[in-house]
């Protein structure tokens, strides 16, 4: 067959949008990112910190971060003059972003110890804690090391804890259950999954004054040492400022302030019972719905632009253009969307050195990935279609894009509803995924709340109703809005 | 107007068109009859380019079909087709099924593509339901609409492909007898079918394929008497049984 002039403009309007898709949002983000000097309002300084580490960093009620690191660095901030925006992941992907050139500064409880000496810059120690071990509140078994022989243990993935039960380990026949957040380890222990847990001293300390049920039947090991971090060789100013900055708060006493604050507070904080939960965190919640909701309209929209073309490559006559829409299916499919976050958020640009908001790396993952799975299923209601239908336009001198859009397109598309009402559910719940890369939606915004309250109990049965509220709201809207369609 | 010379056409391997002669004239009449599997609808098919051809060449209204700077489009604009199975758009009303080609591709007015399709419509019968969906008609009914929706492009010949093949026997004549008033007008048709009384009454000539080849090209009455090839003896023989 022979193609006519229009379908020639058409597929090259195709290609510069995925061109624009795959180059364009990048390149956008690096133009606003304009030299202006360093750690002003305009450009101001990231600082990673992990969210889930109270005393050291949490959000409070009126989702400020807040903590002993927090306060820190904002006190330096504040008697040095340059400004920060924080920018909370956890702690390992904290790492990896600092590594990336993705933020300036970490500032995460974090130890200093020579493997990290070796991949980032210190500052003076600003704070000294120790390895100490927990259990639960019942337990009366664990009294000494020795007693961990053949029991579990929950450390965070990356920690000075994590560490300590390894060389325990070379002991002890210690089984090891490993955790990207505090609150979630704790709760490990709490429930029964682990027998026990190794945390920083204060972290600990804070947790069970907060009402925690675990205890502390031993000492903590002999300290380390925190420091504030930056990648190797890069912002020594800001390293040099810190060092001063923090001399500076010591002798005025601020320092001693914030640490007092939050280790030598008598307050004991008391366990929310579920209707106080959502009472005390509603607004959160409706943000990180809000959020969620955002994330999903922007993506699917994108996606479904996207997902569009590729799915009349996959069925156009042309076989280069199908091989192109099945080769982006079949990577996409291959690709767990944990992955493909992190690999859109890290290496991205690590290896275009650009920086990416949290939020844009989220929308890609989820458009990208989204769109592959609407391009099937347009590629599907297109060839739901008959071939006669195509044949009866086509004979009667109707271009390929013209039967398209008059008979085929119009068939397909009552075919495709379905489907398409599935697909942007599951991008929907697709978007707890991207908590992991620090975006404060719905499933986040549960882990925030979590490692503030310690409920893990009661908070992911809200989250987990929000969920299925919303969707079968929406899946509801989406099936009178299809039977409105088809009526027509 | 139509010119087959020396033409063939492959699936793979498979042999589907073998050198294949024919020329049909305007207002001509030709019935295309055969076992399935004979060609006869690839043949069809190649004339408005749902098929392509592998070698030979084929002229229609003194264009090269084969050639590559032809436009099949303004080829199709002129050769209208009829299918087995209709193939009326489902989402659209008989009105604009017949109306929806002349206002894309022709540029009509759209009230005066409306004007002529109401017209049509009352040739084949169907004015009536003219704002029915197909899904409201029988086959026989939305065959008809069908062959108003090829005539709407003022083609100069129209191709059936076994247009009654797919139907139900009470609604057959109806659309024979469209077929038929349509012959009388000196409509130019190449019919494929089986039906051997549309054949002898209207057809000036009948043409018998058997496995891609032109076995038989005659006047339709003198073939029907008196089939020389022993195949076509057989297969007249099988459907003149059947019917």
């Amino acid at each position: 067959m022979r193609k006519g002039k229009r379908i020639h403009s058409f597929i090259l309007y195709s290609i510069l949008f995925a061109l624009f898709m795959g180059l364009g949002l990048p390149t956008v983000v690096q133009a606003s990112e304009s030299n202006a000097k360093k750690g002003t309002a305009q450009n101001p300084y990231i600082i990673t910190t992990d969210i889930t580490y109270p005393p050291f960093e949490f959000q409070n009620d009126k989702k400020e971060y807040v903590g002993i690191d927090a306060d820190i660095i904002n006190a330096i901030a504040k008697d040095q003059g340059f400004e920060i925006e924080f920018r909370p992941l956890n702690f390992s992907a904290g790492l990896q972003a600092l590594e990336a050139n993705q933020v300036d500064g970490m500032i995460s409880a974090m130890s200093i110890n020579p493997e990290r000496e070796e991949s980032f810059d210190f500052s003076d120690p600003y704070y000294e804690a120790g390895t100490v071990m927990a259990i639960s509140e019942n337990n009366k078994e664990i009294q000494s090391y020795d007693d961990l022989n053949g029991k579990t243990v929950a450390v965070k993935v990356g920690t000075t804890g994590a560490t300590f039960v390894e060389k325990l380990q070379e002991k002890y026949s210690i089984k090891v259950n490993q955790f990207e957040d505090s609150a979630t380890m704790y709760q490990d222990v709490v429930s029964g999954h682990s027998d026990a847990v190794f945390d920083d001293y204060p972290v600990m300390a804070y947790a069970i004054q907060q009402g925690l049920k675990l205890q502390l039947p031993l000492e903590p090991e002999k300290g380390d040492v925190y420091g504030f971090a930056v990648n190797k060789g890069q912002n020594a100013e800001l390293l040099d400022m810190f060092n001063t900055g923090l001399a500076n708060i010591k002798e005025d006493g601020t320092y001693d302030n914030i640490i007092d604050q939050y280790l030598d507070s008598d307050e004991k904080g008391s366990q929310n019972g579920f209707f106080a939960l959502i009472q005390k965190n509603w607004r959160e919640l409706l943000n990180g719905l809000s959020k969620t909701l955002l994330l999903t309209v922007i993506s699917f929209a994108i996606a479904l632009l996207f997902g569009v073309v590729l799915g009349f490559f996959a069925a156009s006559p042309y076989a280069i253009l199908r091989g192109i829409s099945r080769l982006y299916v079949t990577i996409m499919r291959g690709l767990p969307m944990l992955v493909l976050a992190f690999f859109i958020y890290f290496s991205i640009p690590e290896l275009l050195n650009i920086k990416l908001t949290a939020f844009i790396a989220g929308v890609a993952t989820l458009t990208l990935s989204s769109a592959a799975y609407i391009s099937e299923q347009v590629r599907g209601g297109i060839e739901a279609v008959s071939g006669g239908q195509l044949e009866a336009a086509r004979s009667l001198g109707m271009s390929y894009g013209k039967s398209m859009v008059r008979v085929v397109i119009p068939q397909a598309i009552k075919i495709m509803i379905p489907s398409l009402i599935n697909q942007f559910v599951i991008t929907l719940k697709d978007t707890s995924i991207l908590s992991i890369i620090g975006i404060v939606e719905l499933t986040q915004a549960g882990k925030i709340i979590i490692a503030r309250t310690y409920s893990s109990g009661s908070m992911w049965i809200i989250i987990g109703l929000i969920y299925i509220l919303i969707i079968t709201f929406l899946t509801w809207l989406s099936t009178f809005i299809e039977r409105k369609m088809i009526n027509a | 107007m139509i010119e087959f010379k020396n033409v063939n056409k492959y699936y793979g391997d498979y042999h589907a068109l073998k050198n294949i002669n024919l020329s049909f004239k305007k207002g001509e009449v030709a019935v295309v009859i055969g076992p399935s599997g004979s060609g006869k609808s690839t043949m069809l098919r190649c004339i408005n380019g749902l098929e392509d051809i592998n070698d030979g060449t084929l002229m229609v209204n003194n264009i090269d079909l084969h050639a590559n700077d032809t436009n099949l489009n303004s080829i199709r604009k002129n050769v209208g087709m009829v299918f087995q199975h209709f193939n009326l758009y489902p989402h659209m009303s008989v009105i604009e099924n017949v109306t929806l080609a002349p206002i894309k591709v022709l540029k009509q007015d759209p009230e005066k593509a409306r004007q002529t399709a109401e017209k049509l419509l009352k040739k084949v019968n169907m004015l009536d339901r003219k704002d029915h969906y197909p899904s409201q008609l029988s086959g026989g009914q939305q065959q008809r609409v069908a062959i108003a929706r090829g005539l709407a492009m003022n083609p100069s010949v129209l191709l059936f492909d076994e247009p009654t093949s797919a139907l139900d026997p009470e609604t057959i004549d109806d659309v024979l007898d469209v077929m038929k008033k349509l012959a009388r007008e000196g409509m130019t048709m190449i019919v494929v079918t089986h039906e051997m009384g549309f054949a002898r009454e209207v057809g000036d000539r009948i043409i018998f394929m058997a496995e891609g080849q032109v076995i038989e090209d005659r006047d339709a009455v003198e073939f029907y008497e008196n089939p020389h090839d022993p195949r076509a003896k057989q297969f007249l023989g099988k459907i003149i049984h059947h019917a």
